[in-house]
């Protein structure tokens, strides 16, 4: 994929701090890459790989399933020593993709089937993953997977 | 030389030859060390396929590096370019006229490919206009999505269980695009479909 095929996408990338950070991978996805698996893809549905059986895919069941890898909800997004966060993007069909906070505070997401990338938390609100609805965290372990 | 086992060049070399005179769609098939199996183009009427598997060798050679025996490629064209194709000349290689069907499938993946692949929310790639009406289609897709899995894994799984009715994914393999893939290969074959 080409960044110009990302910012296309994704246009507050252009007006931000971003970088490209995996070549393409079709075998895991955004919520596989926010839960720290890169071996499968992730989503509520038959078929594809979730941490629990899916009752369907609401907020709340994204919720659920990151509660059982120990995440909590919270409520800010800055970088708090001792704890890794994830949020959760939303449109009008439910939730669209996950991103994960790094150590140094920014965000990385799979972007769709394209790279992994690393970003601002809300450089890639807009059509295509919707809005941040929901933050947790978790505390961290040290040789913890997900 | 392109190394072919990268995603994207594979996407570079089937754009390459989709731009050639004549070529609507081009695929790839990979052996299981990645290197070009075979070449699937589906042509406009109005050039034999015999130039067009010309071209494709010497944009191969000249862009990638890439030698070929045209006996790999295979040139499908419609019913119409069946008709244009001048008297007394025949196919080369494998060639086999095709449909509306095929011509209208890879019109419709080709949109949902490109117009999806940021998309995460397997829901959101479904629900896209190209998706479904390659759904409508019923099973006279399912060989074409099975040879697309065959080409390269992607989430062709909710189509295939809407149209049949079936899930051979082991659950073991859930998640798992290549396992997958492979589950839906296997029925297929097991059915005929392919």
């Amino acid at each position: 994929m080409a960044t110009d095929d990302l910012e296309r996408r994704f246009p507050a990338l252009v007006r931000s701090r971003y970088e490209v950070t995996s070549s393409e991978d079709v075998r895991y996805n955004c919520i596989a890459w926010a839960a720290g698996d890169v071996t499968r893809k992730w989503w509520p549905r038959r078929g594809y790989y979730w941490p629990k059986a899916p009752d369907d895919e609401s907020l709340e069941e994204f919720t659920r399933a990151f509660a059982r890898l120990g995440y909590e909800e919270c409520v800010g997004v800055e970088l708090e020593e001792g704890f890794g966060k994830v949020a959760i993007y939303a449109g009008p069909l439910g939730p669209a993709h996950m991103a994960r906070q790094l150590p140094d505070g920014s965000w990385t997401s799979k972007c769709g089937d394209w790279e992994d990338i690393s970003h601002e938390l809300r450089a890639i609100e807009g059509e295509a993953y919707g809005q941040i609805v929901r933050i947790m965290r978790r505390r961290q372990t040290r040789g913890r997977t997900y | 030389m392109a190394d072919v086992r990268k995603r994207g060049a594979v996407a570079d070399i089937e754009g390459t030859l989709a731009r050639l005179r004549g070529v609507v769609t081009a695929r790839l098939l990979r052996d299981d060390r990645g290197e070009i199996k075979e070449v699937h183009v589906l042509a406009d009427p109005g050039r034999h396929p015999k130039h067009i598997s010309r071209d494709i060798e010497s944009a191969l050679f000249s862009e990638f590096g890439i030698r070929i025996d045209h006996r790999k490629i295979s040139v499908s064209q419609t019913r119409e370019a069946e008709q244009a194709a001048p008297a007394g000349m025949k196919p080369v290689g494998r060639v086999k006229p095709v449909g509306r069907v095929e011509a209208k499938f890879a019109r419709l993946a080709d949109a949902w490919r490109s117009e999806t692949a940021h998309l995460s929310s397997i829901t959101q790639k479904a629900i896209h206009p190209a998706y479904q009406r390659i759904v409508g289609m019923g099973l006279r897709a399912v060989p074409l999505i099975l040879r697309e899995l065959q080409r390269e894994p992607n989430d062709w799984f909710w189509a295939l269980e809407a149209i049949t009715g079936e899930n051979p994914i082991k659950p073991e393999h859930e998640g798992q695009v290549v396992e997958m893939a492979n589950d839906w290969l296997q029925l297929g074959t097991d059915r005929g479909w392919i």
